[in-house]
């Protein structure tokens, strides 16, 4: 009953030509069949199809697929391998999205254990296995949790505390409320603020939003500086609404971008100006700046054809915190004396003169966005264990802001809040190693007193 | 075919019952006719969990079920809003009308002889129990022995500074079958329990306790039970007071438990009066209840004061509690040391790993309760019967029966304290109800003989009744907060009861309508999702049990695991990769390296 289909990445993490990503379990054609178009309607065994990888229907990468069928495979049952490009980001966006299609990250060394339980071992080298139970050792120590930043395993104690302290109160209602009225009533189990802080962190960690959404970039200047133009021609078509009238582009729009297969989400934002009357461009005003908060990186333009306004100097002012880049627009018109003062005015800066329209010297944002991708903390090693604790940190905090709903509720019995709990930690317990029903019991005899 | 009993308690007449109705000559050795079925301690059957085993003992055709409910004198079903899965029954049980019970029915049992004698050797040949030899020099011959000694191996009770070697409280203990056991190479524990004292009801201040009347109208136990059961007395609760604590705490160094006379381990579920003031210093009062130990019996048990300390100290404790302050004390309260083999050398099957024929059940394998005692009993006495016939053992699984958790965690992990049951043992707890127990055993029970083809062809046909009626829901429609819906749909919703389904329907959906029927149909229902998952690690788990550890691995050399893991594995030696992952704190990536590494040492 392995129906569970388990996904890995097959080669090692990091850059390199091609990865291969590996599906183990029954339902390993349909999921191929999901992320990868266009597919012909009978895939044939060992044979490789060519396709691309889609992520809300958008393609975020080129592959092959070829797929196995049980038992002429490494682990004896149906298994597809699917080869793209070797970023690791886009590596854990297709893992993302197979997991999303039903399937599981792999225990270390779990499709070799499926081969020996296939009885396919036979076909390996001794060698080979050994070098995988090397790597598998390695894995194994990421697992005791220590590797990870401080600060989620310090919330993931808490919240292993929390949930066996909710556990430890509800088996003891259950077990001798009513049998030895019990009085006392445990502290109220922290559920709630473990649950918060974590959910915090998977919502704030880089990881996460570096899976999820990539980097954040947004183009920010003043009114006709020329943000449209840049931004059309970094994605190279017409998606903005260009227009020499000031304000044209009354709200933000957004484009993903992909850089060394990495996605940027470029943002054109409404020209900043002041003193408009203008309502509907200032609520796109509002939003832009807001943008500008949450942005990884802002590119901010000026006009090398026009001096420098006092609106260019407060748009700067926001920017004081944020990774930034300064283009000087309009190289083609550039009068020398502005371009002297925007360098004295921003003593900070490095200026980049260039023009969005001709396309000159474009090289200058290209390599400022590939730039902060180097600045990234190097995910690399502890990817696929990383990202099996992360998928487990989802499951469980969805089932302790179920558990929260039921208590507030109260509609489910106690046995039932019970078995979610259970549910509960068994998830914590896939990361910090069992909970049995002997540590509970030895939490309710410490902290009630029970008994004839 | 032969089977010997040793013992006449809880586990002893069960397991005489079991093996004679299976057709066995049977032997029961007792070494006091008048204490068959003695309730040494509380004067009660059931309760959470407990409640659980006796009603799978009863789907099994065991007799506690009906003893309980031919005597009870007070009837209650505990967790009742809890949930159908935690509901459990429980009885007051008259002590004097429990026994005489008892020991007419097995006195009428065929193939059944009950025998006042003592045990002294079980007697081996060829690393195979064959017979018993008793204290008088007579040897009876079997093909398999059942040792049911409960506390009486080398037992000793404590009360303050005295001691005394005894079985009980005036009875004596049985020294020869416990070094006969020693000697035999079983390793021993030595555990510890305690029961309070019984006061004279006359002497009690009623006025001062408020009482807990059983359930209108009160549930027995047995599906077999045709007559009405009726409460008959009340319990009553009350509390100490400060002065208690303060009482117990100046005399702490005359309770040999604290001055160290007692090396024993007890339960801390039930711990003694004295260990409750030292535990929870905090608290100024405890609980306790007054229950009636019989109807023409004036002996009224004192529910929570469990205590070895010297009787003087005991009256003054009852002197500081209003309403007790004149009772009359008709026995102290007493600690009990007993021996206990640890039952990690027995198998499945109850039976010892090192000499074959030869099975223990109940507290003599560090179990607490009658209860735990009766199911181990009737286990044995079946599984005894099967290997003298050379057929395979029947053995429950965890998602089985509580009678399966409670065995499989003793013969697996062993026991360090008395072992008692509860429902947060199973994995599985929401498929182990009382209402579902015919469902999951009913069927092992015709089959081994164990009840008639009538008996259990009328609980099929309320089982199918109930499955129906589940299928007709799905049918059926009903309209709820502006939505129409099959009642099936309906009934899943969270809070929607199956009453609320029948007023909603209009009329009655089943008739003549129980507990059982109710409860079942509701969990079935409500729990499939669940049920759904469990069963899926089931199959999952079974599929990872077949693989085994073989016994000389060793895990220390086991590359990729922590010294914790490896610590761990080497004690609890687990036999298979589902044992192995079951340990509490190995993590299911130290379950694949060790089965990575046994495929390696098996191609090598």
């Amino acid at each position: 009953m392995d129906d569970d289909a388990i996904v890995a990445l097959a080669t090692p993490p990091g850059r390199a030509g091609i990865a291969v990503i590996r599906i183990s379990g029954s339902r390993s054609e349909s999921i191929v069949r999901k992320i990868i178009r266009p597919l012909p309607a009978k895939l044939q065994a060992r044979r490789s199809y060519h396709g691309f990888i889609l992520a809300a229907a958008q393609r975020i990468d080129e592959c092959l697929a070829v797929i196995f069928k049980a038992p002429r495979s490494y682990s004896g049952e149906d298994m597809a391998e699917i080869s793209l490009h070797s970023n690791l980001f886009v590596v854990e966006e297709v893992i993302m999205l197979i997991c999303e299609c039903g399937a599981r990250p792999a225990l270390p060394g779990e499709f070799t254990y499926r081969a020996f339980k296939n009885g396919k071992l036979d076909l390996l080298q001794a060698e080979a296995v050994n070098d995988l139970i090397q790597a598998n050792s390695r894995a194994g120590a990421l697992m005791q949790f220590n590797n990870l930043e401080g600060r989620l395993s310090k919330t993931v104690a808490s919240l292993r505390t929390a949930l066996l302290q909710a556990a430890i109160q509800i088996e003891t209602r259950i077990e001798f409320a009513e049998d030895q009225l019990l009085e006392e009533t445990a502290a109220d189990s922290d559920l709630a603020t473990a649950a918060a802080a974590l959910g915090k962190i998977l919502a704030q960690s880089r990881f996460t939003e570096i899976l999820n959404q990539g980097l954040h970039v947004v183009i920010a200047g003043r009114v006709n500086v020329g943000k449209s133009s840049l931004f059309n021609a970094l994605l190279l078509k017409e998606r903005s609404i260009i227009s020499a009238l000031p304000g044209t582009t009354r709200d933000t729009i957004q484009e993903k971008l992909y850089l060394d297969g990495f996605p940027f989400h470029i943002t054109d934002m409404a020209g900043i100006r002041d003193a408009s009357g203008d309502d509907i461009e200032n609520q796109g005003m509002q939003r832009s700046l807001a943008k500008i908060a949450q942005a990884d990186a802002v590119i901010f333009m000026v006009d090398a054809s026009l001096p420098l306004e006092e609106t260019d100097m407060q748009i700067y002012k926001l920017l004081a915190a944020k990774k930034r880049l300064l283009l000087a627009n309009k190289s083609d018109q550039a009068r020398a004396d502005v371009v002297k003062s925007v360098k004295a005015k921003f003593p900070e800066e490095t200026v980049h003169l260039i023009s969005a329209k001709n396309g000159e010297n474009l090289d200058a944002a290209v390599n400022f966005m590939k730039n902060l991708l180097q600045q990234m903390p190097e995910a690399a090693g502890q990817t696929v264990v990383n990202f099996r604790q992360k998928i487990l940190l989802e499951k469980l905090l969805k089932k302790i802001k179920l558990i929260e709903q039921m208590q507030v509720e109260g509609l489910e019995p106690t046995e039932v809040v019970a078995e979610e709990i259970r549910q509960g930690l068994s998830l914590i317990g896939e990361l910090t190693g069992t909970i049995g029903p002997a540590d509970i019991l030895q939490g309710v005899f410490a902290k009630f007193c029970i008994g004839k | 075919m032969k089977i010997i009993v040793i013992g006449a308690g809880h586990a002893g007449m069960e397991a005489a019952f079991a093996a004679a109705k299976m057709g066995a000559e049977t032997i029961l050795l007792t070494m006091h006719l008048e204490t068959i079925a003695q309730m040494s301690c509380n004067p009660s059957i059931g309760g959470i969990a407990k409640g659980h085993l006796v009603k799978e003992i009863d789907a099994l055709g065991g007799i506690m079920p009906r003893a309980a409910d031919a005597t009870g004198i007070h009837f209650k079903v505990l967790n009742r809003s809890k949930g159908p899965a935690v509901r459990a029954t429980r009885t007051q049980n008259d002590k004097i009308a429990y026994r005489n019970f008892l020991k007419s029915f097995l006195e009428n049992v065929p193939n059944l002889s009950i025998y006042q004698a003592m045990a002294s050797e079980i007697v081996v040949r060829n690393g195979r129990a064959c017979g018993v030899r008793l204290t008088d020099g007579e040897v009876l011959g079997a093909d398999a022995v059942i040792v049911c000694s409960g506390t009486f191996l080398a037992g000793r009770i404590f009360i303050g500074n005295a001691s005394y070697a005894a079985g009980r409280a005036n009875e004596p203990p049985s020294l020869q079958l416990a070094e006969n056991i020693r000697d035999l190479g079983f390793e021993i524990l030595r555990l510890k329990t305690g029961t309070p004292m019984r006061l004279h009801a006359d002497s009690i201040n009623w006025k001062n306790f408020v009482s807990q009347p059983g359930d209108e109208p009160p549930l027995p136990f047995s599906m077999y039970t045709r007559r009405r059961v009726k409460n008959r007395v009340c319990c009553y609760l009350g509390h100490t007071t400060p002065e208690v604590g303060r009482i117990v705490r100046e005399n702490l160094h005359l309770s040999p438990l604290y001055s160290g006379k007692i090396q024993g381990i007890g339960p801390r579920y039930c711990p003694s009066i004295e260990d409750k003031i030292v535990k929870f210093p905090g608290r100024e009062r405890h609980h306790f209840y007054l229950e009636p130990e019989g109807l023409d019996n004036k002996e009224i048990y004192v529910n929570g004061l469990s205590s070895s300390l010297p009787v003087e100290i005991q009256k003054k404790i009852l002197q500081a509690i209003p309403g007790l302050d004149k009772a009359r004390m008709m026995r102290p309260a007493y600690a009990i040391e007993y021996d206990a083999i640890q039952p990690t050398q027995l198998s499945a099957s109850l039976e010892s790993r090192q000499i074959g024929d030869l099975f223990f059940a109940g507290q003599v394998n560090g179990t607490s309760g009658y209860e735990e005692a009766a199911g181990q009993g009737l286990m044995a006495g079946i599984n005894a019967v099967l290997k003298a016939r050379g057929e395979a053992p029947f053995v429950l699984d965890r998602e089985q029966a509580y009678i399966g958790v409670m065995v499989d965690d003793i013969v697996r992990s062993g026991v360090d304290e008395p072992y008692r049951l509860f429902t947060a043992r199973a994995e599985y707890r929401l498929q182990l109800r009382e209402d579902n127990v015919f469902e999951r055993l009913g069927g092992y029970a015709l089959r081994l003989g164990l009840v008639s083809r009538r008996d259990h062809d009328r609980e099929m046909r309320k089982l199918e009744r109930r499955r129906q009626l589940i299928g007709k829901l799905a049918t059926l429609k009903g309209r709820l907060d502006g939505k129409t819906e099959t009642l099936l749909k309906i009934l899943k919703r969270p809070g929607i009861t199956f009453d609320d389904l029948e007023m909603l329907h209009g009329q009655p959906l089943l008739k003549k309508k129980t507990l059982t029927d109710v409860s079942y149909i509701e969990a079935c229902v409500k729990y499939e999702g669940y049920i759904d998952i469990q069963k899926r690690e089931v199959a999952k788990m079974k599929k990872m049990q077949k693989v085994v550890i073989p016994t000389d691995l060793d895990f220390a050399v086991i590359e990729g695991l922590s010294t914790e893991m490896k610590q761990k594995l080497t004690r609890a030696r687990p036999r298979t990769l589902g044992e192995a992952a079951r340990i509490p704190g190995v993590t299911p990536a130290a379950i694949n390296t060790i089965s990575i590494h046994l495929t390696l040492k098996y191609k090598q």
